[in-house]
């Protein structure tokens, strides 16, 4: 197991590098220049070559884009082009937000997903079945911020059970935390709970046909200890290929879901980068969120080497 | 679903690719497909609703009843009225003709997406997949990139270099959905490339450019049709997205996103306004979705499924529901003793098929297996050999149904029996192997595991002496070094090895009857020998009764006792072996020994049976074998043919007693 | 060896696959899957190539449709070097050989009719017009046993057998002088498996066709052939003519090869039994071959000598060769 983290860690380096350099290189093709954006309009030529010259835009396109990796190997992101912040400080301030959330919805995608999945497979053309596959359709096509207001409307204003917006951190208080996270997650967590449904339940059908399963019956064991464990750990197979991919899917999901719940996570973060153009904090979220990424893949490829002997290094 | 995932719909992964065939049935029996496709109960309101949006995006100046931009601050954020069906929004513009205008942006939309979806991912994937290589490890190396960046950061960061607005939005969008029919184009290629047709055609001398038109891009259409729909749903669900951030429709244009930006805004004082445009977007989306699923499900798995599955070709409801006369309890069955470790008698099974006719795979079908006696059952490939055997088990395969006098298992009647009970009776009773020993250990656990499991829960064990045991039983099977192997996964043993491992775990609690289903069909012959030899071995010290399933006569003739040999589902003779052998009655086992190749020398023809096995629902009403029997006359195929059981050697041929048959050699 | 000259001369040929290194396996694993395989087939004739899985039978043909590239060694075709064309073999010599493989099944394309699988050859070589392609695909399924009301009809409408006479049938489109019969009835029914070794047998006659015959196994390649190669680990360990080799195989392995195969008869296979059981040990991985004579390691008379270096081939008269020290010197006697 050891082995295969350490495989899996080094080959997650080259990814790392070949993301940073798309970014670097496309950010780099913004039209106009920055240095005109951050001294405003009424300023002299002089100003502006003074802020391009600070910038370091006057360097040779690789020698920006090793200064800026060497420095961000050494943990610094740079300086936002607008209020002369830490990118690093500024993203790490607000990744704990998106990233409770984002894993608030994982959690809400597995409970839901696996479960009605699980049901569905188990009486295939069942009612259960029916119930399950049709509630994964209509899941999977509702878009996450109109379930986010719907739910707000039903919950936070008329009810009244949660708020409506704002984020309280778990260090503050693990019960308001709750409050303001469960709607958000439940909003953001239903399309990753529909897919993760339909997947663990053609993966659950397909396993109930092989042959091991067919052999532990014949051996009498009970049709619940074949399914819940000799047939769940193989089906998993699927299903956390599919979840490592959700939780990307998820993490940029929240960033829209934030905006409804006025949650100011990473979201709020990235789309006022984008609006001014501020190319260093575009970059820091970027390539902080892939680490983040990457390090989930790495977790789903150690459970997937728990799940699946063949893919452990011998 | 959540926005902007280049993978979002079940389509994604390349693995769940309709099987090869599935183009032949789209592109090809356009009828059949039409047929399944528009047999599925949701089709006809998804096409209505897809339909809805096309008319009301193309006519929308002639359909909606204001203009979309009309603004009246007189009447604002009115629910539903005569007036304004939907009600109007905060500047009092009428929602339902934002509605319809709304929809004209989603066909803009999608059309700009997936063109460039399309136009970029799909060529680069056919090309990179068929040439492999450093080009496919270049361009696939930055597709992961991209794709482990959350899609909505890829469309930012592409938005902020192109600018706000709907088409750009919808550039970015299709760079990224690019990457989904990128990797499943090269992911089919590369599966494609691999399959023995395309070897075939390079034998024959076909290049590259031919290989991939005539034989690789009819095949990887369906798939790539199935991720299109699921795609433009996507789509749908990205562009409402973005533009509910106000990266792509800007306000004051009408389109769905938009208008939820303003319902979002005014949700605390009139909710109202989220709900037509967000219906309308989860509606459109929904209907996509399921024509998706059904393009999908309607161009099925052409090739095994109606190869062995195909239902009657003519009506058969007399012939080939088993109706055969008299039941079989009132025949005398000769030879039956009564401490047998199987008795089976008269068991019929029927699947379900697709005409509603229940089709019959075995009929009439008795048989028993003494304590210590290996009976052989024969026959060539679908002749319900492992039916038959599942059904002892009472694990017929899933919509099948098995219906029988009696099978007794060491004298309990298991088609009478509650599933607790049946399930008591496995593995103590009565335990299996099967063909394939490395599918039928399960791949995720330690094969010790595996079999001190059983033991724990058929015997009582405690973990360590089931543990100890488990070693016990894997020396017994001739495992070297058991200890250790113990500990090894199914997928580091050889074939021979699995299949010992597998018998051990059979034999775990010494059963009286163990069914063995071509267990030696998937070894090497040195190996066949080793396996058939430790079987002997084991069943002479447990005195096991064994119910031996296989093709080959010669592994007939090696291991069993007696033997039963099927055809078309029902059982044509049964004898002693020696005697079945020398003697047989049948002319199905006559043709059978005939053939065997070691019969016959070079330059002499093998003696062969003409014609093909009936598939289960074409067999004749009379004597099944008749089309193919040499000795065939009108009084065979006049009714069906009962076996005679007076005799010790039953046969299932009216001319059994008249004719002379050869024996093996 | 024989007068006529051979049609396919396959000398000394070595096939290595290797595994892509990666940054944790810097030393590629390779797998030697042919090590120095020669053989001759004579126009006309059968030659039988049998062996357990794994044994390196399937890479040879596929070396020889130019399909697999070789390490070192030559297979010359009416005296070219095929290895030399690195794959790209003119139309001339990939009309001269063709093959059929095991599975019928995947072997045709599930989306083409049959007459375009037949005839597709016929497109790529010949300019026919549509009357002439149509009676030559006609005439086609005709030699093989099938009519013309299967032209317009797709591969899943048949049996196996079937599939096969049509896989046959495309093989036999262009005239050709070779055919490499790859397992082609291992996945067949035994009532069928018949039918089409009788129809290989007829074209044979009929169009005086070469065959390898890839199969593994025994009875119906010794049925088939005229001569018979054994293949172990990758290499030929006994060849000769197939009624004699069958009749006294010399090398240990094709000893054990017809010791393991049980005869259809309850009677004679008692007999046989009654000679005591005999362990055949496991086939090593090929990752890892073992030094000196490939068999060593399941062989009942190995001893030092068989650990040291491969065993040459040696002559034992009447056109036989064997690659055992048993035989080495002038010892001609086949040992038992
Ligand atoms: N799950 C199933 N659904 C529908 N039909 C089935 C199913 N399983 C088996 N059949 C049908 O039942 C018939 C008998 O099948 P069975 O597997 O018993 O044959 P067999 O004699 O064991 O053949 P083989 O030698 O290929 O193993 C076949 O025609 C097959 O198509
Ligand atoms: S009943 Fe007639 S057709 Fe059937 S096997 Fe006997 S002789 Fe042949
Ligand atoms: S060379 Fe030695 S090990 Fe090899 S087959 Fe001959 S006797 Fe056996
Ligand atoms: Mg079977």
């Amino acid at each position: 197991m050891l082995k295969l983290a350490a495989q899996r860690l080094v080959a997650l380096v080259p990814l790392l590098f070949i993301v940073s350099l798309l970014t670097f290189s496309i950010t780099d093709l913004l039209p106009g220049n920055p240095a005109e954006l951050i001294v405003g309009d009424d300023a002299t030529q002089e100003q502006v070559d003074l802020v391009h010259e600070r910038l370091g835009l006057d360097q040779p396109w690789p020698q920006r884009y090793w200064d800026w990796l060497t420095n961000a190997l050494g943990g610094d992101l740079g300086t936002s082009f607008f209020n002369s912040v830490e990118v690093t400080d500024a993203v790490l301030l607000r990744l704990p937000v998106t990233l409770s959330l984002t894993l608030a919805a994982v959690v809400v995608a597995l409970f839901i997903g696996i479960g009605a999945g699980l049901i569905a497979a188990l009486r295939p053309g069942g009612w259960t079945d029916r119930a399950a596959t049709a509630g994964a359709t209509v899941g999977q096509a509702l878009p996450n911020f109109w379930l986010a207001l719907i739910l707000a409307v039903v919950f936070a204003v008329k009810i009244r059970w949660f708020p409506a917006t704002g984020y309280t951190p778990l260090t503050e208080s693990p019960g308001a935390w709750l409050r303001s996270i469960t709607l958000p997650a439940i909003a953001l967590g239903v399309g990753a709970a529909a897919i993760l449904a339909r997947q663990t339940r053609s993966a659950m059908v397909g396993v109930l046909q092989t042959d091991y399963v067919r052999a532990a019956r014949a051996q009498g064991l009970s049709a619940r200890r074949v399914v819940l464990k000799h047939a769940l750990k193989n089906a998993m197979l699927p299903v956390v290929t599919v979840l490592a991919f959700q939780v990307t899917v998820l993490l940029g999901g929240a960033i829209i879901v934030e905006q409804v719940f006025a949650v100011n996570g990473l979201g709020s973060l990235a789309v006022t980068a984008v609006r001014r153009q501020d190319v260093p904090l575009v970059q820091g979220v970027v390539i902080i969120s892939v680490i983040v990424v990457v390090l989930v893949q790495l977790a789903t490829d150690l459970l997937y080497g728990y799940l699946n002997p063949k893919a452990r290094p011998s | 679903m959540t926005l902007v995932s280049p993978d979002s719909g079940p389509g994604a992964p390349p693995a769940s690719r309709p099987g090869a065939g599935a183009a032949s049935d789209l592109l090809g029996s356009r009828q059949r497909f039409a047929r399944r496709f528009f047999a599925k109960r949701a089709v006809i309101p998804a096409s209505l609703i897809v339909l809805a949006v096309l008319v009301a995006g193309i006519f929308a100046p002639w359909l909606a009843p204001y203009d979309p931009l009309d603004q009246s601050l007189l009447d604002t954020m009115q629910g539903p009225s005569w007036e304004h069906w939907l009600g109007t929004d905060d500047l009092g513009r009428d929602v339902l003709s934002r509605l319809i205008f709304g929809a004209r942006i989603v066909l803009i939309a999608v059309a700009q997406a997936m063109t460039v979806a399309v136009v970029i991912g799909v060529p680069i994937g056919l090309f990179i997949g068929y040439m492999g290589g450093w080009w496919d490890r270049i361009v696939m190396r930055v597709v992961e990139a991209v794709i482990s960046v959350p899609g909505i950061m890829v469309v930012i960061v592409i938005i902020t270099v192109l600018g706000t607005g709907l088409t750009k939005a919808m550039i970015a969008l299709g760079l990224l959905f690019s990457t989904a029919f990128l990797r499943l184009a090269r992911g089919l290629v590369i599966a494609e490339r691999e399959e023995l047709y395309v070897r075939a055609a390079r034998v024959v001398g076909a290049g590259t450019g031919r290989i991939v038109r005539k034989q690789i891009l009819p095949n990887i259409a369906a798939p790539l049709i199935v991720q299109f729909t699921l795609t433009t749903a996507a789509v749908l669900l990205a562009e409402a997205g973005l533009s509910f951030l106000g990266l792509a429709v800007q306000p004051p244009d009408a389109s769905w996103g938009t208008m939820l930006t303003t319902a979002s805004r005014f949700i605390n004082l009139h909710p109202w306004l989220a709900l037509p445009p967000g219906i309308a977007i989860a509606l459109v989306v929904l209907a996509v979705n399921l024509l998706g699923d059904a393009i999908r499900d309607s161009i099925g798995r052409g090739v095994g499924e109606t190869a062995t599955l195909r239902p009657a070709a003519r009506d058969f409801s007399a012939a080939g529901t088993g109706a055969d006369g008299a039941p079989a309890s009132q025949r005398e069955r000769t030879g039956v003793p009564s401490d047998a470790a199987l008795v089976i008698s008269s068991l019929d099974v029927q699947f379900p098929s697709p005409r509603g006719v229940p089709l019959t795979v075995v009929s009439d079908v008795s048989l028993h297996v003494r304590p210590g006696e290996t009976l052989g059952l024969v026959g060539e490939s679908g002749c319900g050999k492992s039916v038959t055997a599942m059904a002892v088990l009472g694990l017929v395969p899933e919509p099948g149904a098995a219906t029988a006098e009696a099978i007794l298992v060491g004298g309990q009647d298991v088609a009478a029996m509650s599933r607790r009970d049946l399930q008591h009776i496995r593995g103590t009773q009565a335990a299996a192997i099967f063909q394939d020993p490395t599918t039928s250990l399960n791949p995720a656990f330690r094969i010790g595991d595996q079999l001190s499991e059983i033991l724990r829960i058929k015997r009582g064990m405690t973990r360590k002496a089931s543990r100890r045991r488990a070693v016990e039983l894997l020396e017994m099977v001739g495992i070297p070094d058991a200890a250790a192997r113990a500990r090894a996964f199914p997928h580091e043993l050889s074939g021979g090895m699995a299949q010992r491992v597998a018998i051990a775990r059979a034999l775990s609690c010494e059963p009286k009857l163990l069914i063995a289903d071509e267990p030696t069909t998937a070894l090497d012959v040195t190996v066949q020998a080793e396996v058939l030899a430790l079987l002997r071995d084991l069943q002479r010290e447990l005195g096991m009764g064994m119910l031996f399933i296989t093709h080959d006569l010669a592994v007939v003739a090696d291991i069993c006792d007696r033997a039963a040999v099927m055809y078309a589902g029902e059982i044509v003779e049964e004898a002693e072996v020696t005697e079945l052998f020398a003697n047989p009655r049948h002319p199905y086992t006559e043709g059978l020994l005939g053939a065997v190749p070691q019969a016959a020398h070079r330059g002499t023809a093998l003696r062969a049976i003409p014609g093909v096995v009936p598939q289960p629902g074409e067999w004749p009403t009379g004597c099944r074998f008749a089309p193919r029997c040499p000795y065939s006359t009108t009084q065979c195929t006049a009714a069906p043919v009962e076996i005679d059981v007076q005799h010790a050697h039953q046969a299932r041929c009216v001319r059994a007693a008249e004719l002379t048959l050869d024996g093996a050699e | 060896m024989s007068s006529t000259e051979p049609l396919l001369a396959v000398g000394d040929l070595f096939v290595t696959y290797r595994s892509p290194r990666s940054l944790f396996h810097l030393a590629a694993v390779d797998i030697h899957a042919v090590n120095g395989v020669s053989f001759d087939i004579v126009q006309g004739q059968t030659l039988g190539l049998v062996g357990e899985s794994g044994s390196g039978k399937s890479s040879t043909g596929n070396t020889i449709l130019g399909m697999v590239q070789a390490e070192s060694g030559s297979v010359r075709f009416d005296g070219i070097d095929l290895t030399e064309l690195e794959g790209k073999y003119p139309p001339e010599i990939r009309r001269d050989i063709q093959a059929v493989f095991q599975d019928p099944a995947s072997s045709l394309n599930p989306s083409m009719v049959i007459a375009d699988i037949v005839g597709e050859p016929l497109d790529i070589h010949k300019n026919l017009d549509k009357a002439a392609r149509l009676a030559a695909c006609e005439e086609l399924l005709e030699l093989v046993g099938l009519s013309r009301e299967h032209l317009e009809r797709k591969p899943h409408e048949f049996s196996g057998g079937q599939r096969q006479r049509i896989a046959i049938a495309r093989a036999l489109a262009l005239r050709p002088r070779l055919l490499i019969l790859d397992e082609p009835v291992s996945a067949l029914d035994v009532s069928t498996q018949s039918q089409v070794i009788n129809l290989l047998e007829e074209l044979q006659e009929q169009l005086g066709l070469t065959y390898l015959l890839i199969a593994h196994d025994l009875a119906v390649v010794h049925h088939a052939s005229d001569r018979i190669a054994v293949m172990y680990l990758g290499s030929i360990v006994e060849e000769g003519p197939a009624e004699e080799l069958y009749a006294e195989p010399a090398h240990p392995y094709t000893q054990a090869l017809l010791a393991a195969v049980p005869v259809a008869n309850p009677v004679r296979q008692r007999e046989r039994r009654s000679g005591g059981r005999r362990s055949y040990g496991e086939i090593p991985s090929p990752l890892n071959l073992p030094s000196g004579c490939p068999y060593r390691t399941r062989c009942p008379h190995a001893h030092d000598a068989c650990m040291e270096e491969r065993p040459p081939m040696f002559d034992l008269g009447n056109d036989r060769r064997v690659a055992c020290v048993l035989y080495a010197g002038d010892s001609k006697e086949i040992i038992r």
